[in-house]
């Protein structure tokens, strides 16, 4: 071995003690979480590494991950050269050319993506300097972190490029090839052993550095990303909140107060942030300049884990030098996320920031009884009359009266449990909405059954303020009744509830079939149970979170609308539909500061220009009508798609508005 | 220090109410109870004073068992007992004071607190009755409390402005809203106040003779606020119009 190999294995071997060292560090962070990390189903985790991890669909949602696609397997592929190279550093001559067509393809490969990975950092460059759209503005630290990894690959590649130059290797290498005659030109010669020596040594240098600071940068998503597509938690997906055991003995503390009390799961997601910032570019409290931006909410979780953690890996009960709550997430930014998961569904790695903030919310609310006063009176009335707004219980089923509408209790012989809500029983509006629901069942002929005053609120609000004490008794109550009457099937004209007795009253013990309003009602047409006729408007559909990106509801309720109408989408639409502003439990408290989340949608509503508006969920019609109204175009129709619905089939409007 | 809060269980006043077929009660079936609301004022006000200088806080009321709910939720605030009589809900304010007055005495409290008025039947008179027969200095209607050992300072509100009293303990005094916010309970604290005792006490224990009990009015009858509009407009000059309101206010409606 040569001087110079002995001193490339000894920068070797230097580089991979700083980097183990850093990946074992982060690994004992993560073990300072709880339970374990999910790993049921290992084939399909390994499918899903595979296509949203290798085959990058996730980042390949929006144009830039092409960008990100190239560098990602460009790195892959010219890690196989740099493996050469380093090997050839300590043994010199030594090559994978004993692999045969192989080593010909990867030399070919590595030709072609060194060029195509050079136009992508180029592009990075023009996105983060020049263009600078504003998920990637970022703090100047940030910034510089992105710029000395773009530089790193570029030098990268350059010496890969000057090293093939001098030296070439079998494989059809257009790049190369056009390269070098005027390398020759420029520097007069072909053979350069001292310049291949230079770039050979400059290569190596910059690799091993390049690992050294992986683990230090956001570039440590290279190590955690993929593990974090591998163990997602399938308990949490789709923003799924699990059930708190809250008798557990011995259990004093109750949602998130301190980092450690985080799943380890919790704890490698936010490890593997790539500070892209699509969370941040998606998320409406940030939009209309609240001071929550998911993406900081993660960042802010990484730096106080790797703050807090040696201190803890010393000592378990170390006391924690920031407090989670108000230190690393600030009053504000807890209680303006709306919960619509907007920055969930955009993350390319699968993080799931609003997660985190409901178990600060939990521990807030559970443990100090502390939340916004507007909300405390909303949830005292949900305990009393089982009611937001805390109107007689007993009224619950006024709505039906005159329609015929009878109560399991009356007949509990029914195929659907149509449960209606506390809008739909309360809200004068929506009540209408709720008439027409039932007037097209009706008239469909399909037998359903009310629970009328025996109905409790589902606790959506409740469990997403973070009162998981009091939704729970609120879900609990509900399933006994429905399990009471032998309910089977469900249908609700709420996205809230729907979701929550789809998704989370499996954890008492209540399993239906559960569908949204507008999935019976296409599906009814579809049959040729309803027979719409075809109007002329042109009508705006806006997505509810909790129907369209939580449960993927999208095509029923436009269904329903192309047989009354026709339809013209938002430019935010679909999965990327933007939240009226009242999930979560944000519908209960004052929108204090920043913009009106309901005014910016009504804004991108009216730029369409619609002869009418179409929602499928209470808290949007509220929302968008006060939005409407403060943009002084109260004059645009804004309906339900059950009540198009009910006017194309024909159903006296009377029935609907009076219900008489 | 020891304090007594008095709480009353009352329905819910969203709820639908109905009078009974004797017209002297209402129908109770369907009504939903809560704390009344003054009295969570009272009960944070305790719960605070405790915080402060230590001692305990005793919720007190007189109800049916159900009310043990009710006692229970101030419990879930932080209180550390309750006493609950029974057999005495049927009583008038006078029978009620003349109850809660000997239970209060078995007590001994230094400070008791206690909602301005019940809504239910709000007739604001029992706390003061009660402070009257344990011969204790009170105030009602306060909006600011504080203690300055042996006494204690309070602002009442008043028509346009407020007065600041200063009273020896023990004394009694009733809250209005503003004095303070409600804390929403925690989940250690509801889990804690399942286990607290709530001392159940009939109103034959207390050795009262039944004529001090006896009512000093009855209830003769109950009516609903009517509810239906006249929908009627009046026409003419406006002299006119106003001369027929008042003749109709006072011959017709009699409400003048
Ligand atoms: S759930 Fe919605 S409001 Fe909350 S942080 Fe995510 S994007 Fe923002
Ligand atoms: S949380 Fe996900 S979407 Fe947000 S910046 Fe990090 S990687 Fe990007």
């Amino acid at each position: 071995m040569t001087l110079g190999g002995l001193l490339l294995v000894v920068l070797i071997v230097a580089a991979h003690a700083v980097f183990f060292a850093r990946v074992y560090f982060i690994i004992r962070c993560i073990r300072l979480g709880q339970g374990s990390l999910p790993a049921a189903f290992p084939l399909l985790r390994m499918k899903d590494v595979l296509v949203k991890g290798f085959g990058q669909v996730l980042v390949l949602r929006q144009p830039a991950g092409i960008g990100h696609f190239l560098i990602f397997w460009g790195f892959f592929v010219l890690t196989y050269g740099t493996l050469e190279g380093l090997i050839a550093g300590v043994f010199p001559g030594f090559s994978f050319a004993w692999m045969g067509p192989f080593y010909w393809l990867m030399n070919t490969l590595q030709d072609w993506f060194g060029l195509l990975v050079m136009g992508a950092l180029a592009v990075a460059l023009y996105r983060r300097f020049v263009w600078r759209p504003r998920r990637l503005q970022a703090s100047l630290a940030h910034t510089i972190d992105a710029l000395i990894i773009i530089v790193l690959i570029a030098v990268l590649i350059k010496a890969f490029y000057a090293m093939r130059i001098i030296e070439p290797k079998p494989g059809f290498t257009p790049v190369t090839d056009m390269l070098r005659p005027w390398f020759v030109s420029v520097t007069g010669k072909a053979a350069h052993p001292m310049g291949y020596a230079a770039f050979h040594w400059l290569h190596n240098v910059v690799v091993l550095s390049f690992l050294v600071y992986i683990p230090f940068s956001k570039h440590l998503h290279l190590i955690t990303a993929l593990p974090n597509l591998y163990f997602r938690d399938e308990k949490r997906i789709a923003g799924r909140i699990p059930k708190l055991d809250l008798e557990a003995e011995g259990m004093e503390s109750f949602g998130i107060s301190k980092i450690t009390e985080y799943s380890r799961k919790d704890l490698l997601d936010v490890t593997a942030c790539t500070e892209c910032g699509r969370c941040q570019e998606a998320c409406p409290a940030y939009f209309t300049n609240k001071p929550l931006s998911p993406k900081e909410v993660v960042l802010g979780l990484k730096a106080h884990l790797f703050e807090e953690c040696p201190a803890l890996l010393r000592d378990r009960t170390a006391a924690p030098k920031k407090a989670l709550y108000p230190d690393v997430i600030e009053k504000d930014v807890l209680w303006a996320c709306t919960t619509c998961r907007a920055c969930e569904e955009a993350c390319p790695v699968e993080i799931l920031p609003m997660s985190k903030l409901i178990g600060i919310r939990q521990a807030r609310v559970l443990m100090e009884g502390d939340f916004a006063e507007e909300a405390q009176t909303a949830l005292r009335n949900v305990e009393t009359q089982s009611n937001p707004w805390g109107l007689p219980q007993e009224a619950r089923g006024a709505w039906a009266e005159a329609l015929g509408v009878k109560t399991l209790a009356e007949d509990a012989n029914v195929d659907y449990l149509f449960f209606v809500g506390c809008a739909g029983s309360y809200d004068q509006r929506y009540m209408q909405v709720t008439r027409a629901v039932a007037r097209l069942l009706q008239e469909a002929g399909v037998s359903f059954g009310i629970l009328g005053a025996e109905e409790c609120c589902t606790g959506d609000s409740a469990k997403r303020i973070g009162n998981e004490y009091l939704a729970q008794m609120l879900a609990q109550q509900n399933v006994d009744t429905m399990n009471g009457y032998g309910v089977k099937k469900v249908v609700t004209a709420c996205p809230h509830c729907y979701n929550t007795i789809k998704n989370e009253f499996p954890d008492y013990g209540g399993n239906y079939e559960v569908v949204h309003h507008t999935e019976l009602l296409a599906a009814l047409m579809q049959q040729g149970k309803l027979k719409p006729k075809q109007g002329p408007a042109t009508v705006v559909y806006h997505d509810s979170c909790y129907l369209g990106r939580y449960n993927g509801v999208f095509d029923a309720p436009r269904a329903a609308i192309l047989a009354s109408g026709t339809l013209k989408e938002l430019l935010r639409t679909r999965s990327n539909s933007f939240c009226c502003g009242a999930g979560g439990g944000r519908m209960w408290m004052e929108e204090r500061i920043g913009g009106r989340i309901n005014e910016e949608r009504s804004k991108e509503i009216i730029q369409v220009k619609p002869e009418v508006v179409a929602t499928a969920c209470p808290f949007c019609m509220t929302m968008i009508s006060d939005g409407l109204k403060s943009e002084h175009r109260a004059d645009i129709p804004l309906k339900d798609v059950a009540e198009l619905l009910a006017e194309a089939c024909g159903i006296v409007k009377k029935d609907v508005v009076e219900g008489e | 220090m020891k304090i007594a809060v008095l709480v009353k269980r009352v329905p819910d006043t969203a709820s639908v109410f109905k009078i009974a077929v004797d017209g002297k009660s209402v129908e109770t079936a369907n009504l939903k109870y809560v704390m009344s609301p003054y009295d969570e004022h009272a009960v944070e006000e305790a719960i605070k004073l405790k915080e402060k200088n230590g001692g305990e806080v005793i919720i007190v009321s007189v109800g049916p068992s159900e009310a043990k709910e009710i006692i229970r939720s101030g419990l879930a605030m932080g209180a550390d007992s309750g006493l609950l009589i029974t057999g005495a809900e049927a009583l008038s304010p006078r029978g009620l004071a003349k109850v809660l007055a000997a239970a209060l005495k078995t007590l001994a409290p230094d400070v008791i607190f206690a909602g301005k008025q019940a809504v239910d039947d709000d007739a604001a008179q029992v706390p003061e009755r009660v402070a009257e027969l344990l011969d204790m200095p009170h105030a009602s209607v306060i909006t600011r409390f504080e203690c300055l050992g042996a006494s204690v300072v309070v602002d009442r509100e008043i028509e346009g402005g407020q007065y600041t009293l200063e009273l020896p303990l023990p004394a009694l005094l009733t809250t209005q809203k503003g004095i303070n916010t409600p804390r929403y309970p925690t989940l250690p604290n509801i889990m804690k106040a399942k286990k607290k005792e709530i001392r159940e006490m009939s109103v034959g224990e207390l050795g009262l003779a039944s004529e001090a009990l006896a009512a000093g009015c009855t209830v003769e009858a109950f009516t609903l606020p009517r509810q239906e509009r006249l929908r009627k407009v009046l026409e003419g000059e406006s002299i006119q119009k106003v001369q027929e309101l008042v003749r109709i206010l006072r011959e017709t409606e009699k409400v003048l």
